[in-house]
């Protein structure tokens, strides 16, 4: 058995949606939509160089009501791995940074081919993400805070989707987002992110893997006093 | 204060630069044997670190308590991507960034493999342990 800590590579990003109807400071504008922000149809927002990601949704309310979308993206390279290895178990882990909600919800880890390099292009729709395998989920009622605690997401179905030959990329979103389900206030929480530091607060996955058995055969002794060779399979039977 | 490994690391990519710090640590002076403690816990590198396919490669001991721990499950451990800095007020990497609200944010940073490594070795035992 062996232990692969693979740290978040330095481009994990965030892309903010929100429904592109500004309060515009004086008592005039006019609320927005939420499914607008969802569907990444009104205005998209790249945070690129920045020292911590967040995810989750967002209701502000001034002079006028905006909802606010935020999606993270991580890619872990994990080839090292290889394809003869059987993954048994994986911890995905992030640093809190903050907390900005006012209302428990869930962050939810979804496995994602995003294209490099990010962009506002690479928002997912609302709608799309229940398509996408959900990973692992943290729920922030166990507790997130602003004081770098290590927070570890509840694995769902992380070992089997580990891409053993490349990176594992992957979206984290607020369960809300999928269910359609709109913000009646914040509810959006950040960690550190790798980009533009590369610290040991960086979002990491620990894999735990065992070395696959080699294709080999078995030797057996027959009746008659010669050999038989028998694949590991217990199928195909050779005589020598 | 220094930051070679950051300077040399200026334009590499993403993978060139993992590959880089693996090797900052295989040749990590004095690696073998050296120990971190945390509370009961006294991590001890048991090997000389490798660098396998642009990964680092550790082998760990551990004891709890003066408690030697059974570790066959974890070792080897494979660090990818390792990281190198921490964060140090008196550090001389200074990142700033304007966030969405338009406001300036600094992260002040410190080279230091040796701080780095032990937060690498004794989060990768904490989730292994529990």
């Amino acid at each position: 058995m062996s232990t692969l800590v693979a740290y978040a590579d330095i481009n994990d990003e965030e892309v903010d949606s929100w429904d592109g109807v500004a309060d515009d400071g004086e008592g005039g504008g006019s609320n927005g939509t939420y499914s607008v922000a969802r569907n990444g149809t009104g205005s998209l927002w790249l945070s690129a160089n920045t020292s911590y990601s967040s995810a989750g949704q967002n209701k502000v309310v001034g002079n006028a009501t905006e909802y606010d979308i935020l999606q993270s993206f991580l890619s872990f390279d994990t080839s090292s791995i290889g394809t003869g290895n059987t993954v048994s178990d994986v911890s995905f882990d992030v640093r809190a940074k903050y907390d900005n909600s006012t209302v428990d919800f869930e962050l939810q880890a979804r496995l994602h081919a995003w294209a490099t390099p990010l962009s506002t292009t690479s928002y997912v729709p609302g709608a799309d993400l229940s398509a996408k395998t959900l990973l692992a989920h943290y729920n922030t009622s166990s507790g997130w805070g602003s004081t770098n605690l290590l927070r570890t997401f509840v694995d769902d179905a992380f070992p089997a989707n580990v891409n053993r030959t490349g990176n594992t990329r992957i979206l984290v979103v607020s369960k809300d987002t999928a269910d359609n389900s709109a913000p009646t206030d914040a509810s959006n929480v950040a960690w550190h992110s790798a980009d533009y530091t590369g610290t040991s607060f960086d979002p990491k996955l620990t894999v735990t893997y065992t070395a696959g058995s080699p294709p080999g055969f078995l030797m057996l002794e027959n009746n008659s006093g010669s050999y038989e060779l028998e694949d590991g399979s217990g199928g195909t039977k050779l005589e020598n | 204060m220094s930051h070679p490994i950051s300077d040399a690391m200026v334009g590499m990519t993403a993978e060139e630069r993992a590959a880089y710090k693996a090797s900052a640590y295989r040749d990590f002076p004095n690696a073998l044997g050296r120990t971190f403690t945390k509370g009961p816990a006294v991590v001890t590198i048991l090997e000389v670190p490798t660098v396998v396919s642009g990964t680092l490669r550790l082998v760990l001991g551990l004891t709890l308590n003066g408690v030697e721990q059974d570790l066959s499950g974890f070792n080897p451990l494979f660090v990818h991507n390792p990281p190198i800095l921490v964060d140090d007020p008196a550090g001389d990497i200074v990142r700033t960034w304007v966030d969405q609200q338009g406001v300036t944010q600094t992260r002040v940073l410190a080279e230091d493999r040796l701080r780095a490594l032990r937060a690498i070795v004794i989060d990768a035992l904490k989730a292994y342990v529990g």
